[in-house]
């Protein structure tokens, strides 16, 4: 093992055991490797957009592109001194034209991925399990696909219900009582039974790598007392 | 005339994005520019958001508060990092081996950390949310998932009982699939309600 690799072997088996000292809890070694890590995760960020972001889509053009993508970048240069000169807290609304920009274009975006990404994929998903010419591409019996797609588009419905809080206003009996319609308090009584599975099965994914994370740390200790135990 | 100028910004960049996604050749270029302009903007808010963070802890360190020692800490590693960072080359082997030998340990760690911290939490579900409905399907399908993960269960392909596994393996995905598409509408609803100005969060409430 050279020097540069004992060194921060040293340094990962410290960091290690700082963290792992949670568990008997909050101290200062945790507390000192916690904030260890915000500086240089945070020295890493801005690193990180100075090269990938700044210079590449700002500085860069602006010294060393052509007249026209000079033009180009004045928009931006704008906007950013205007989100720059806002901190100062009398230029505060100076703000509002960039963040409002950014505010439109994340909407969008997230208008386009809602719709596109998620639920056209999602419901096309739902209903092509009952489209008899997909069955054949998989191994699996008719009847199985049958039960599978019935059992998916009830849990889809159910936990969609689960999660509708709209009411109906009662006009013939108390003012002030509201309830779900009936059909409605059944499906989301079928959806919070499927939303447990997700979440079940979603915990049973995180706690799976998070035990493998521990396994690893483990193996990773346990690694280095062997070695300096044993001289090697 | 103010106000109108910047939920007219918002609306224009958002439907300009929106209509790319329907005339993608025409407005390939335009919609790359400013999708270009909003990362260079949300690099630069990134970079004010470290500011503040070096500007509190440097204050803490300067009037000696409590917690000042950690806060020179944070400091001293910020300032190391983007030295090493802007001086060596971008491909430099050694700000490879201090960002990576410092967040692994680190991140792996805490993620061994949240292993205990998940096994009380599951344990303590039942006690605070009671047995209901949702609560039991929880805790069944966690232990199921877990066992299935182990994949010690490899019955023949072609099986009633291979079937039966892939039906149980699949169940979770209706829950999720209703979650995802809630998730969808909730975006949708939020994104069109700042597009047409309902809603104005970028504008200061004080």
């Amino acid at each position: 093992m050279n020097m540069p690799e004992l060194v921060w072997g040293v340094v990962g088996f410290l960091l290690t055991v700082m963290i792992l000292s949670y568990l008997i809890g909050d101290n200062f070694f945790f507390r000192l490797a916690a904030y260890l890590f915000v500086g240089v995760t945070a020295g890493f960020l801005t690193v990180l957009i100075a090269r990938q972001i700044l210079w590449p889509y700002l500085l860069q053009p602006l010294l060393e592109g052509s007249t026209y993508q000079r033009l180009w970048v004045l928009i931006p240069l704008l906007l950013s001194l205007m989100l720059i000169l806002s901190q100062i807290s009398q230029l505060r609304a100076l703000s509002r034209i960039p963040l409002a920009f950014l505010a439109g274009l994340t909407a969008a975006l997230v208008i386009g991925g809602a719709v596109f990404g998620t639920m056209i994929p999602q419901m096309r998903a739902v209903v092509i399990g009952f489209q008899p010419a997909a069955w054949h591409t998989e191994s699996r019996s008719s009847w199985m696909h049958t039960v599978d797609a019935v059992v998916m588009l009830i849990g889809v419905i159910g936990t969609l219900s689960y999660f509708h809080f709209g009411s109906r206003f009662k006009r013939k009996t108390d003012s002030s009582d509201l309830s779900r319609p009936r059909l409605l308090q059944a499906l989301a009584r079928v959806g919070e039974v499927f939303i447990g599975f997700a979440l079940g099965a979603l915990f049973a994914g995180i706690f799976s790598s998070a035990l493998l994370a521990m396994i690893d740390r483990i193996v990773f200790l346990g690694g280095w007392i062997a070695r300096w135990v044993g001289g090697g | 005339m103010k106000r109108i100028i910047v939920i007219l910004t918002a609306s224009l960049t958002g439907l300009t994005i929106l209509a790319g996604y329907f005339f993608q050749t025409q407005l390939a270029n335009l919609t790359g520019l400013l999708i270009e302009w909003g990362i260079l903007l949300v690099g630069l808010a990134g970079v004010i958001g470290v500011g503040y963070l070096f500007k509190m802890h440097l204050v803490r360190v300067a009037h000696w508060q409590k917690g000042s020692l950690l806060s020179l800490i944070v400091l001293v590693a910020f300032l190391v990092t983007v030295g090493i960072g802007f001086f060596l080359p971008p491909d430099s082997a050694f700000f490879r081996n201090w960002v990576l030998n410092i967040q692994i340990p680190v991140e792996t760690s805490l993620l061994a950390i949240l292993a205990v911290t998940m096994l009380f939490a599951s344990l303590r579900i039942i006690r605070t949310r009671g047995w209901t409905l949702m609560s039991v399907s929880f805790l069944i399908s966690a232990l199921i998932s877990l066992i299935l993960n182990l994949h010690y269960l490899n019955p023949a392909i072609g099986t009633a009982g291979a079937e039966w596994l892939e039906f149980v393996r699949r169940l979770p995905l209706a829950g999720l699939r209703g979650i995802l598409i809630g998730i969808a509408l909730g975006g949708l609803i939020v994104g069109l309600r700042v597009l047409l100005g309902m809603d104005r969060p970028y504008e200061d409430e004080s």
